[in-house]
């Protein structure tokens, strides 16, 4: 790519004459290996995010980065709100996908024996694939409220400790989130499955601290890691079929009104936007929060289900096996943010897709309880290869405190079908000590550590360019895939 | 069957191709190749309920893509798995409207062997298109 200059060992910029109607440069995070295994479509992408009206800056790419719908997977974008753009294709179909860690007291020598039995309760009460009843008694009056509330309503409705909500990004709720912009499809699609975990890459791992595996012990203790062989849980899931209905909505409606409304050219359809103080702008961001807020929620639920599976599976209640939250972020979001852009402090509406929040000590936004550390950064790898909690760094700033957040397919899924056999693959993880209860054996071997990048080079990629660090790497002891 | 997979768009999710002489049919054999991702064999879905579906757009892959928007809107909403039984596309004041006749059934965990869900249709190459003597069109989705 002769265009595209190398900055440092871990940046790369596009400059606007790569592409005409860009209207500021690209960079791209990546050692030299990661930007070249990057689809020549990442940069196509990349450029077309450049050209988004009110962009500031760059267009950014982090890197687990690949080919997505509009924005690559791992984009980020900070948009003046005032003169500039809101894109669902800078966001992703499902709104607030993100990551969810809990610690626990249990070490492996305690859980080892009853992984089968702990991975199957669990995997009973948390729905994973498609067609499970739902988990959640409630009616349609009563998600809208969820929508408004997020994750606080499950918390005043017994679904939850208070201290979940600080410890959530937003608190577990973004004000104005309005479900009259929500249309009646989206609120029959998603009332039914607030608790469920879904499908393709979405999952639910127990993982164990291994001694090797600490990289900042004292930031590790200030996360609550502070035990040999510690026992944690991470998920990945987002606002299900709720969340993938706003934005297939809002998609078709921009589609109608883009050129003929508001005069903006077309680069690519799933790249499609309107004004961000438009009506339908300001709409899609109402009910992009409510999508926002049904993931927390999501989310919430699926943590209590986890705490009441521990309990009844270990006969203690989860506050004496110390079932903290460490921290929920969300990796497919658009929100106004305010911190300091080249010096001045500034109110950018970041788009991130496929990119973390990562927010350093003493920021507005973090609880106190994370003000010195920095902001927990939770990012999941496949599930062979194991999964990260990293700080958020000053650095970060060039990156409008964002960073990745996962390893990033390199295999279709198809080939990776193709290579790898389900029931076989889940018989190595056996043989690796790992135990799996899937919805679709075919599915799961397409999850195979083998078809994706490789997670260590992702984060290292993310230390060397100074945006995030390194605190814990976690190793998978069971899993459950939709 | 009229429909394949392509390896070569997508990484991480699915895409394929359906080919047909009649438009209508297209339409229909599209529904399969999307029931055909979300399970493993489609015969399997048996005809017991019906869900009848009205549709307008300006442009013929608009109006595919609200309908394949149809069948992952049942999917999750009903716990349907839809096929088509009738469909019409027609022309009408500029316009294309879609009629269809959609039959299947509940999921049963016991009988339908599940692949991967489906999140949503992208427009990312979205075509629907004449060739010389057949129609044909290309849909990615997100899973």
């Amino acid at each position: 790519m002769k265009e595209i200059e190398k900055v440092s060992e871990s940046l790369w910029e596009i400059p606007r004459s790569f592409s005409p109607g860009m209207r500021v440069p690209a960079r791209i995070i990546a050692t030299e290996s990661l930007f070249a295994q990057m689809e020549e479509a990442v940069f196509t992408q990349l450029s077309n995010v450049a050209k988004l009206p009110g962009i500031i800056k760059y267009a950014l790419c982090m890197p687990d980065g690949h080919w997505g719908y509009g924005f690559p997977i791992g984009g980020v974008a900070a948009i003046d709100p005032e003169q500039g753009v809101i894109s669902p294709g800078g966001i992703g179909f499902d709104i607030n996908c993100g990551m969810r860690l809990l610690r626990t007291d249990l070490t492996l020598q305690e859980v080892r024996p009853k992984i089968r039995t702990l991975v199957d309760a669990l995997y009973r009460k948390i729905p994973a694939g498609m067609g499970r009843e739902a988990v959640l008694p409630i009616d349609k009056k009563k998600f809208k409220k969820i929508l408004q509330e997020g994750a606080g309503w499950c918390v005043n409705n017994g679904y939850g400790w208070n201290e979940d909500l600080e410890r959530t990004e937003e608190s577990g709720c973004m004000s104005g989130a309005d479900a009259d912009r929500v249309s009646k499809e989206a609120i029959s699609r998603g009332y039914k499955q607030v608790g469920t975990l879904g499908s393709g890459n979405h999952y639910l791992e127990i993982q164990v601290v291994k001694k090797e595996n600490i990289f900042d012990k004292d930031l590790a203790e200030s996360f609550g890691i502070n035990r040999p062989d510690q026992i944690v849980v991470m998920f990945h899931c987002g606002s299900r079929g709720f969340g993938h209905q706003v934005a297939t909505d809002y998609l078709q409606m921009f589609l109608r009104i883009m050129e003929k409304k508001y005069n903006l050219p077309v680069y690519d359809r799933q790249l499609s936007c309107a004004p961000f103080r438009s009506t339908e702008g300001q709409a899609y961001f109402a009910a992009m929060k409510c999508a926002v807020n049904m993931a927390f929620a999501n989310r919430q639920i699926i943590l209590h289900n986890i705490r009441k599976v521990f309990g009844e599976v270990f006969g203690q209640k989860p506050e004496a096996m110390g079932m903290h939250q460490i921290y929920d972020v969300a990796h497919n979001i658009a929100k106004i943010e305010e911190f300091p852009i080249d010096g001045k402090p500034r109110k950018v509406l970041v788009h991130r897709k496929g990119a973390t929040r990562a927010f350093a000590a003493g920021m507005p936004g973090l609880p106190v309880c994370y003000q010195k550390t920095g902001q927990p950064i939770i990012i999941g790898g496949s599930m062979e290869t194991g999964s990260y909690l990293l700080a958020g760094q000053k650095k970060s700033e060039e990156t409008f405190y964002s960073t990745a957040h996962g390893s990033g397919r390199v295999m279709s899924r198809r080939a990776a079908r193709n290579r790898f056999h389900g029931k076989t693959l889940v018989q190595q993880m056996a043989d690796k000590g790992i135990y799996i209860n899937a919805a679709s054996y075919k599915a799961l071997a397409e999850e195979a550590g083998g078809a994706y990048k490789d997670i260590d080079e992702v984060i290292d990629a993310t230390e060397k360019a100074g945006i995030s660090k390194k605190v814990v790497r976690f190793v998978p002891i069971g899993n459950i895939k939709g | 069957m009229p429909y394949k997979y392509l390896d070569n768009i997508a990484t991480s999710d699915m895409a394929f191709l359906v080919w047909e002489k009649d438009l209508n049919a297209m339409f229909a054999f599209a529904v399969d190749a999307l029931l055909n991702i979300l399970i493993e064999d489609i015969s399997a879905v048996r005809a017991q309920g019906r869900q009848c579906v009205r549709l307008e757009a300006e442009a013929l892959d608009l109006l595919l893509y609200a309908f394949l928007d149809k069948i992952l809107f049942y999917k999750d909403a009903e716990a349907l798995f839809l096929r088509v039984d009738t469909l019409e596309v027609e022309k009408q004041q500029g316009k294309y409207v879609l009629k269809a006749q959609l039959k299947g059934e509940r999921i049963d965990l016991d009988r339908h062997e599940l692949y991967l869900d489906i999140k949503a249709i992208t427009f990312h190459q979205l075509e629907v298109s004449r060739r010389d003597d057949f129609w044909q069109t290309v849909v990615v989705v997100d899973v």
